[in-house]
């Protein structure tokens, strides 16, 4: 009994600080239709100030700086007040001149604020935990209620959510402000006929959101004493959750969203076989049963993107000297050959590198990750650049072939039968297909559910898919070996001939990624390829036309997932190791924004992008600055993609017209 | 009212045929009970007041709204229930009122993908560049071309869809939904927002692709343009049909006058 209601009040807390968050996510998609990743990091900004404006002194950028070390009290609302500001002008710089582009654009917008503000705080106040100063919450003894203690931070967060909670609930209820909001959220463009301040209204969404987010972080800080720059990360995702399960749009749903999530989470983790290992996949099991039975949410009546048909609007280019001058470069290129492009990018990666290679094994082997991206993003492209479909789960395919050849070749083969790995050197060149061969199954496992979703709602399920698979490959440690990753994975070789060094890895990757160049350009060049763009383009009159919409997204979900478990093979056999470090989130935004940055929907663009990115890490490895921060140069991608996707969403090199024809 | 029956001679052949179809939503009745047959060869004009439910009629025939009641066949075959791409498949091709073309397409590529059913090449065909594959290709690059020869497109064909002008936009459509070889041609208000010069253009373009035995059932707001493509027309008011006959005995019909005009005493 004492334990139950220990874990009653546990969950209450943890839900309380979900439904927080979750409200933000609820505010802001009621409105704009769109998921603001950034609230995650903006919680996690909320704990960050908090802790520094509370201490004597801070590190900033690796200098200490005395700070005013404030009480709690005061230091809390400044940190909210400063949060909601930066949520504003992250609404006003970044969101704002695409509220009227497709609907990937604004997503990939946010995805790319969340990089770079994740990296900012971790140049600012570092990559280590900052502990919470003591504080009297933390002080006062904890009540007793039978045998369960509830401490003061418990009771102060379940009350002091149930007070903001109410009062957003009056708030958008009574006020003039609160009426103007739910007037645009039912229809924007009504709204602002009706002489509604719209700008203002969202605006004023942002800044309530990225307010409550900073609550729910300083909150979360206090329970668990600490600031990390990817605490916002998990809790980011549930609380998006969350708003999903109480039905996105609906404060009073997102409220129980994120109570429900906070019982099943703690009672799940408690009583679940196993269930603290895979505490962080239940949401995302719950996400996906909820999608599959009831998309609109507990309290949802709605489906989620009632205004898909925005994504056939045309992108309003905007003129600007950058444009312009990137419109000459791609002029360049344009009208040519969509292949002869393509191998034009190819050629340029070759020459350029022939002269860091040769040379230098360490070049050598930044090349070898130059190829792996390359085909990671090329493989990616097919479901985001050709279909339109944003998948935030590829790295699964991609972890599902390095598994499946690493299990085969150490724990199967050699540990299991004692095999010499050498005698059976053939079979990495059978693996590379049977593992894109497994990983397409994946890809239409994993497609299947999300058929009936679209935009946000595919991120979001794609993403609770990779992150099953990335807890799986954690946790199941009899198959997987867990945390440690399998070791000793032969290198490839050719009639025992080792492929070992990094020059003849970098040659071996290099006819894999001319291989899936031009299997992608055949594909993409018939009538396959023409489906998926008429999809991405403007779904409805693609099923008018004929094509069957849900069998050519699935085909393009196991097409990137044949390549991305081709790598995976690859990958597994290049590095000799792998673990599921290798298979995050964060690697997956990665691999999306390269081909952002190439350019989506082209072929040469995943190439060009993995090629700037790779080499750039290197490079800025030396510069004086970036030396003390690295992840400065995750930030300046982050900006960098934000810059693109208002003034250039086409990509650096990407040319808008491709024929999609065979020649 | 001997011309506004519905009834066709028995020996008649029906090619589309719309068999007590209503559509409800929620408690609005957008359809209630429709009996509508069109005979192959035919120009079907669908007029009726703004909200009368033509465009909801066009949804269902294509599939992207289902049946509430009643039951639609093409050529003897049931279609009501199966999905848009199915019923595309069939042979039933639409062009939509506020134009839905693939933007970033080329002309050239928007109307490939009218003649999407057409292809059958698989994986292997395609990867292997199979002679089959490529000879479908080249047949329907070429059924393409004559199309695009046709509506007068023939010399934009490398440009992006979005770049073309408001009545090429329309064109475009057309010649889309004309490549998938259609039996039966549905088009959704084809003149809105034309000038017109432009509307007489595609009127001649419609009256042509009937002459040539394209059977059509076109939404239009323009009457005088109707009467001119269509030998029958149908008027829908508040979800029902309130008249169906000849252009002249529509024009002088007395509740179709009311119907447009409002009661003058």
């Amino acid at each position: 009994m004492d334990i139950l209601l220990q874990f009653f009040i546990n969950a209450l807390m943890l839900g309380a600080i979900y439904a927080l968050a979750a409200v933000a996510y609820t505010l802001v998609y009621g409105i704009l239709e769109m998921i603001n990743f950034a609230f995650g990091e903006l919680f996690m900004f909320g704990a960050f100030l908090v802790v520094s404006f509370m201490l004597p002194q801070v590190s900033l950028f690796g200098v200490m700086v005395p700070m005013p070390g404030l009480p709690f009290l005061l230091a809390a609302p400044l940190a909210i007040f400063i949060v909601a500001g930066m949520g504003y002008l992250i609404e006003r710089c970044a969101y704002r001149p695409l509220r009227f582009a497709p609907r990937l654009a604004p997503l990939i917008t946010a995805i790319a604020v969340s990089v770079a503000l994740q990296n900012l705080a971790q140049s600012v106040w570092g990559a280590q935990e900052l502990a919470y100063p003591s504080f009297f919450l933390l002080e006062a003894k904890p009540i007793q209620i039978g045998g369960a203690y509830i401490s003061m931070v418990e009771i102060a967060v379940i009350v002091t959510a149930a007070v903001v909670m109410t009062a957003l609930h009056f708030y958008v209820k009574k006020t003039r402000m609160g009426r103007a909001m739910r007037a645009a959220a039912q229809d924007v463009e009504a709204a602002a006929l009706m002489g509604i301040p719209v700008n203002r209204v969202i605006a004023m969404a942002f800044i309530i959101g990225s307010g409550l987010a900073a609550l729910a972080g300083i909150f979360y800080g206090a329970v668990y004493l600490f600031a990390h720059p990817h605490m916002g990360f998990m809790p980011g995702l549930k609380a998006m959750v969350a708003a999903v399960l109480g039905g996105i749009g609906n404060i009073r749903g997102a409220m129980l969203g994120g109570i429900v999530l906070g019982f099943a989470e703690t009672f799940g983790a408690a009583y679940l076989p196993n269930g603290s290992a895979y505490r962080d996949a239940i949401a995302f099991g719950i996400l996906i049963l909820l999608l599959l039975f009831r998309p609109q949410g507990l309290l949802g009546t709605r489906l989620p993107n009632r205004l898909a048909d925005r994504g056939a609007m045309a992108f309003k280019g905007s003129a600007s000297a950058i444009d312009a001058g990137l419109a000459r470069l791609s002029a360049f290129f344009a009208g040519r050959d969509l292949v002869r492009y393509a191998s034009w990018g190819i050629l340029a990666v070759v020459a350029v590198s022939v002269f860091f290679i040769f040379p230098s094994p360490y070049w050598a082997r930044v090349f070898v990750f130059v190829l792996i991206y390359a085909l990671l993003a090329s493989g990616l492209n097919i479901v985001v650049g050709f279909a339109g479909l944003l998948d935030l789960g590829f790295v699964a395919f991609w972890a599902v072939g390095s598994y499946f050849t690493s299990i085969l070749f150490v724990e199967v083969l050699a540990k299991g039968y004692g095999v010499d790995v050498s005698s059976v050197w053939w079979l990495f060149y059978v693996n590379l297909l049977l593992g894109g061969g497994l990983a397409a199954l994946f890809g239409m496992m994993l497609g299947y559910p999300t058929l009936r979703l679209r935009g946000d709602y595919l991120a979001i399920m794609t993403l609770g898919f990779g992150e099953i698979i990335r807890l799986v490959a954690t946790n199941w440690v009899d198959l997987t070996r867990g945390p440690m990753g399998i070791r000793g994975i032969p290198v490839p070789s050719l009639f025992g001939y080792k492929l070992g060094s990094p020059v003849q890895l970098y040659l071996l990757g290099l006819v894999l990624l001319a291989l899936a160049v031009f299997l992608i350009a055949l594909m993409v060049r018939s009538y396959l390829g023409r489906a998926w763009v008429a999809i991405r383009e403007d779904e409805a009159a693609a099923e008018a036309m004929g094509i069957n919409t849900a069998r050519y997204k699935l085909y393009a979900y196991s097409a990137g997932g044949f390549f991305g478990g081709v790598t995976g093979v690859f990958f597994a056999h290049s590095q000799q190791y792998i673990s599921p470090l290798s298979f995050t989130l964060f690697e997956n935004i990665l691999i999306l924004m390269l081909i952002v940055l190439g350019g989506m929907g082209t072929l040469a663009g995943p190439i060009i992008g993995a090629a700037i990115w790779v080499v750039f890490l290197e490079v800025a490895r030396d510069m004086p600055f970036i030396q003390q921060h690295p992840e400065l140069r995750f930030m300046a991608l982050g900006v960098l993609l934000v810059v693109l996707m208002i003034f250039r969403p086409q990509g650096l090199l990407g040319q808008k017209r491709q024929p999609l024809m065979m020649s | 009212m001997p011309d506004q029956a519905t009834a066709l001679p028995l020996d008649d052949k029906v090619l589309l045929d719309v068999k007590g179809v209503g559509r409800r939503f929620g408690g609005l009745v957008a359809l209630a009970n429709l009996d509508v047959a069109i005979r192959p060869g035919e120009a079907l004009g669908l007029i009726g007041p703004n909200g009368a439910g033509k465009t909801t009629f066009f949804n269902i025939i294509a599939g992207a709204i289902p049946v509430s009641s009643g039951s639609i066949h093409l050529d003897g075959e049931q279609i009501s229930g199966l999905s848009p791409d199915r019923i595309a498949g069939k042979g039933i091709a639409r062009t939509f009122q506020n134009i839905r073309l693939f933007d970033e397409m080329s002309v050239l590529e928007n109307v490939l993908i009218g003649r999407h059913r057409f292809f059958r090449a698989s994986l292997f065909g395609l990867i292997f560049r199979t002679k089959k594959a490529h000879a479908e290709e080249n047949l329907s690059k070429e059924v393409a071309r004559q199309v695009l020869e046709r509506v007068g497109l023939a010399d934009k064909m490398a440009q992006p869809a979005r770049s073309l002008s408001y009545g090429d936009q329309r064109r475009l459509e057309i010649a889309r939904a004309l490549a998938l070889e259609p039996k039966l041609l549905l088009l959704d208000e084809p003149m809105a927002g034309m000038n017109p010069t432009e509307k007489a253009d595609l009127s001649r373009l419609i009256v042509e692709l009937n002459r040539s035995g394209m059977t059509i059932l076109l939404i239009e707001h323009d009457m005088k343009a109707v009467m001119g493509i269509s030998k029958r027309v149908i008027v829908l008011h508040h979800g029902e049909i309130i008249a169906d006959g000849s252009p002249d005995a529509v024009r002088a019909d007395r509740t179709v006058i009311d119907a447009y005009l409002g009661r003058r005493g």
